[in-house]
């Protein structure tokens, strides 16, 4: 279930772009609705501007870090596929199989352009249901922003907006093969919460086939019909026992890590906030005794809350030096 | 190995430093090209051609080992003279578009535009500008104004004279006349001029000089010591097998090998085992190089004070005196002890005064092992030297190597330097300006830095931007060079103690600016060929 993983939902979806005309969003002549979807995503506010102090007082004003479920979400306008030239040839080959090569290749193009989302949440689980809920929750955050931009896609209903957006992102969703996770187990990741490692797995995976496999060779060894008929029977038992092996192995592999210790986004900005502070309080303590060290480390904690994940912590999207 | 460079096709000073050579001193001259009168100007660059030195070996005990090699001997000058070129200055000088797309981005751009990556300034565009004309020398914002284009940096004359010349009374003496003799022939008629606004006692050139410590700098290290070592550098293989230790390149049998040619020269296959494209044609780029000239401004009194101030908190921390303190804490920002004796090798201060005491009876290899021959595998954890020092940052030989940890004492790291090799750079720079009791941060002094590679976007931009203006290499998240880097968000530098010490990190904190950009610019130090093309304007580059 490469979607989801540790604990994270990685989404991809290509949403089609609508192909007939539209007025330019800020006003003025008729352009293209991949155009009117670039200039929108080239103005909408940017939370990494915010490296300061000061920028943050100013506006922290990206829309995206009102949820707080989002490690990153990222739109771009996928609108053509790059031809990398033609596919090499054995000079060889193409003279015994009478190739031309002034005939040209095939040169791909892609019948739509699209609008690629790219997100990757906090989430409990990997079902359908949990995407729903995670985008109806960042549309309430964001309605006007989302709706301006997928109005232009394809599938977009104006009476019924938030369905609609929920709707498209779903059924454009593609698989993530290559999900990238920054918080995994740190040491030893039980692959299956609560349990011990893969190799420790290894025994239970292979038992049942094995068993099933030596017991019915032996029964095939006695009862089984008399000679070639035999040997095939054995041969195609201990195939079908070797699918059956790699089957199991393939599962395991195919499911998630469970999720690493505070990887959720609320707990990741706590833990930078104190990192943060913390910091600070060493510098401000250098060379204290022991009795001061304490008692400003008793300020400390009851002025940071290391215990409370949600107050006081750091501004999503907030990145201070 | 040896000599597989032509040493005559080579500008002086890039194979071997001239402050090493027995040149003290030198003159920075920056000149305009009116492109009206580019060809005058061109035959009076070509003039001066015939006067520039190459890396041809002077006569000297040195060259007189190489068994006949030399029967023609090249006399060392009274002033060495080297030009050098801007972006600007070679499209002024008539060079072809066509030859001059092939050159860098970077160096196209210039200094200037790339002071945002260099973290010299930030901000927008206006910003930066704002920022440029308050602290560079007012030589380098001329072009910033509407008629800037006569204020253009074009040709940098460059200057070193002999500590003892045979026409001249004194060094000074020998340097002034040779600048009378260039500045005659700049006349309008002849299209160049002579720029001026550097800062300090002459507007019209930027004075450099050994400092009366010949191997100090300003803020009192020793500095020079190590430089890499490439393939053809030296004369024969000997003086490259005895110079590469601790400043080639490190194999994963814990070896020294040279670098690649083309890490340092054009025309070159460099450590990626490729010759990276240049401009066309091949003559214009062959046994040339780049380079970064910086004045960086050393704000000396701010330094001592601060480290004057820290060395207190730390002195009661620890236990140590007040100077022992401040060795430790001078130490421990640049990787060195003043002396330049490396931490990796004396990381406590009595461990230091006592390989110091023994440093005078050591033979000259054996101290040059001492201050070049070592590695960072046997201090994963920057307890001897931090991981945040400016010796680590500039130059991290194995220690990005995820091989360098060694899991065994006594056990044998595999690490090598592969991931350090394409961001090795030359530095041929001289301080500037006095310094001591009685001066401020507001008087004149620094050093000026010549940083020489083949690219400087691989080699000097990356090591600026990622490993003195950013810490996450280093394990140090956002925090910068303690003392080349930029101090003006929450800085603070990170001293890592011994685990067995049972003593936490010391944190350096609320670090003033220690070095100020004062301006500068990217230079094409063409071969010798490639000047003969430049100044008779017959690069054809077809």
């Amino acid at each position: 279930m490469p979607n989801f993983d540790g604990g994270h939902y990685f989404l991809s979806s290509l949403i089609p772009i609508r192909q007939d005309l539209t007025p330019q969003p800020e006003g003025g002549s008729v352009t293209s609705h991949t155009q009117a979807i670039q200039e929108i995503l080239s103005i909408l506010p940017r939370e990494n501007c915010c490296t300061t102090d000061q920028a943050v007082a100013i506006g922290n004003d990206s829309p995206f870090s009102r949820n707080l479920h989002t490690h990153f979400c990222r739109m771009v306008v996928v609108d053509q596929v790059a031809f990398v030239g033609r596919q090499h040839q054995d000079a060889l080959m193409t003279a015994i199989r009478k190739i031309n090569p002034v005939i040209p290749c095939h040169v791909d193009r892609l019948p739509n352009n699209f609008l690629a989302l790219i997100v990757d949440f906090d989430a409990v689980d990997g079902q359908p249901e949990t995407l729903r809920r995670y985008l109806q929750e960042l549309f309430r955050q964001m309605p006007t922003h989302l709706s301006g931009i997928f109005q232009h896609c394809v599938g977009f209903d104006r009476s019924a907006p938030e369905q609609s957006f929920v709707r498209q992102v779903m059924q454009g969703q593609i698989e993530t093969t290559m999900s990238f996770n920054d918080y995994y187990w740190q040491g030893e990741p039980g692959l299956w919460q609560g349990s011990p490692a893969l190799p420790n797995k290894i025994p239970r995976i292979l038992f049942p086939p094995m068993a099933v496999g030596l017991v019915s060779v032996i029964a095939l060894s006695i009862w089984g019909p008399i000679g070639w008929l035999r040997a095939l029977l054995i041969i195609l038992d201990l195939g079908l026992m070797l699918v059956w092996t790699v089957k199991r192995l393939v599962r395991i592999g195919m499911e998630p890590f469970p999720t690493a210790p505070r990887s959720d986004l609320p707990s990741i900005l706590k833990a930078l906030y104190l990192q943060r502070h913390f910091i600070d309080f060493m510098i401000a303590n250098q060379g204290a005794t022991p009795e001061q060290l304490q008692s400003q480390f008793r300020q400390f904690v009851s002025q940071h809350k290391p215990s409370s994940v949600v107050s006081p912590t750091q501004s999503p999207g907030y990145l201070p030096s | 190995m040896a000599n597989i460079l032509d040493l005559s096709d080579i500008q002086g000073n890039i194979l071997q430093a001239y402050g090493r050579q027995g040149f003290p001193a030198g003159r920075c001259i920056l000149l305009n090209v009116n492109r009206q009168r580019a060809q005058q100007a061109r035959a009076v660059l070509d003039q001066w051609r015939h006067q520039v030195t190459t890396a041809e070996l002077w006569e000297s005990s040195r060259t007189r080992n190489l068994k006949g090699h030399y029967s023609v001997t090249v006399t060392r000058p009274d002033v060495a003279l080297n030009l050098a070129f801007t972006f600007n200055g070679l499209l002024a000088l008539g060079v072809p578009v066509r030859t001059l797309r092939g050159m860098p981005d970077e160096f196209q751009e210039g200094m200037l535009k790339r002071a945002a990556i260099l973290r010299d300034a930030s901000g927008d565009v206006k910003q930066i500008q704002e920022a440029v004309r308050q602290t560079w020398d007012p030589i380098w914002t001329k072009e910033l104004e509407l008629d800037g284009a006569s204020a253009q940096v074009h040709v940098l004359v460059l200057l070193n004279g002999n500590s003892q010349p045979r026409q001249y009374g004194s060094t000074a003496e020998a340097l002034e006349a040779k600048t009378a003799e260039l500045f005659a022939l700049c006349t309008q008629e002849n299209g160049l001029t002579v720029l001026k606004g550097h800062r300090g006692a002459h507007d019209s050139y930027q004075d450099i000089s050994i400092l009366e410590d010949p191997v100090k700098e300003h803020f009192g290290f020793t500095d020079g010591i190590g430089d890499p070592v490439f393939e053809g550098q030296y004369p024969d293989d000997t003086v490259t097998a005895r110079k590469v230790i601790g400043q080639g390149k490190l194999t994963a049998q814990q070896t020294w090998e040279p670098l690649a040619t083309g890490e340092f020269l054009l025309g070159y296959a460099d450590e990626a085992q490729e010759t990276p494209g240049s401009a066309m044609p091949l003559a214009f780029s062959r046994n040339g190089t780049f380079m970064a000239y910086r004045k960086l401004h050393q704000n000396v009194e701010t330094f001592h004070q601060y480290i004057d101030s820290k060395a207190k908190t730390y002195a009661a921390m620890h236990g140590v005196t007040q100077e022992e303190a401040n060795e430790i804490l001078r130490a421990k920002m640049a990787g060195r002890w003043s002396d330049g004796i490396p931490l990796i090798k004396a990381p406590t201060y009595p461990e230091w005064r006592q390989l110091q005491a023994r440093f005078p009876t050591l033979s000259d290899s054996e101290k040059a092992k001492l201050l070049t021959d070592f590695t960072y595998a046997g201090d994963t954890d920057g307890s001897r030297c931090p991981f945040s020092s400016h010796l680590r940052r500039t130059n991290p030989r194995d220690m990005l190597d995820p091989m360098a940890p060694v899991s065994k004492p006594g056990q044998l790291s595999q690490s090598t330097s592969v991931l350090n090799n394409r961001r090795r750079i030359l530095r041929r720079g001289l301080p500037y300006g006095q310094s001591g009791p009685g001066y401020t941060d507001a008087d004149e002094h620094g050093v000026l830095m010549l940083v020489i590679c083949s690219s400087l976007f691989r080699q000097f931009e990356f090591i600026q931007q990622q490993w003195l203006q950013y810490g996450l290499d280093f394990q140090s998240g956002n925090d910068t060079c303690p003392i080349l880097g930029n101090h003006d968000q929450h800085s603070k530098f990170v001293i890592e103690s011994t685990a067995d010490s049972g003593k936490p990190p010391f944190i350096c904190d609320a670090m003033p600016q220690f070095v100020e950009m004062r301006g500068g610019a990217y230079f094409f130090i063409p071969s010798m060929s490639s000047l003969r093309l430049i100044t008779q304007g017959l690069t054809d580059p077809t």
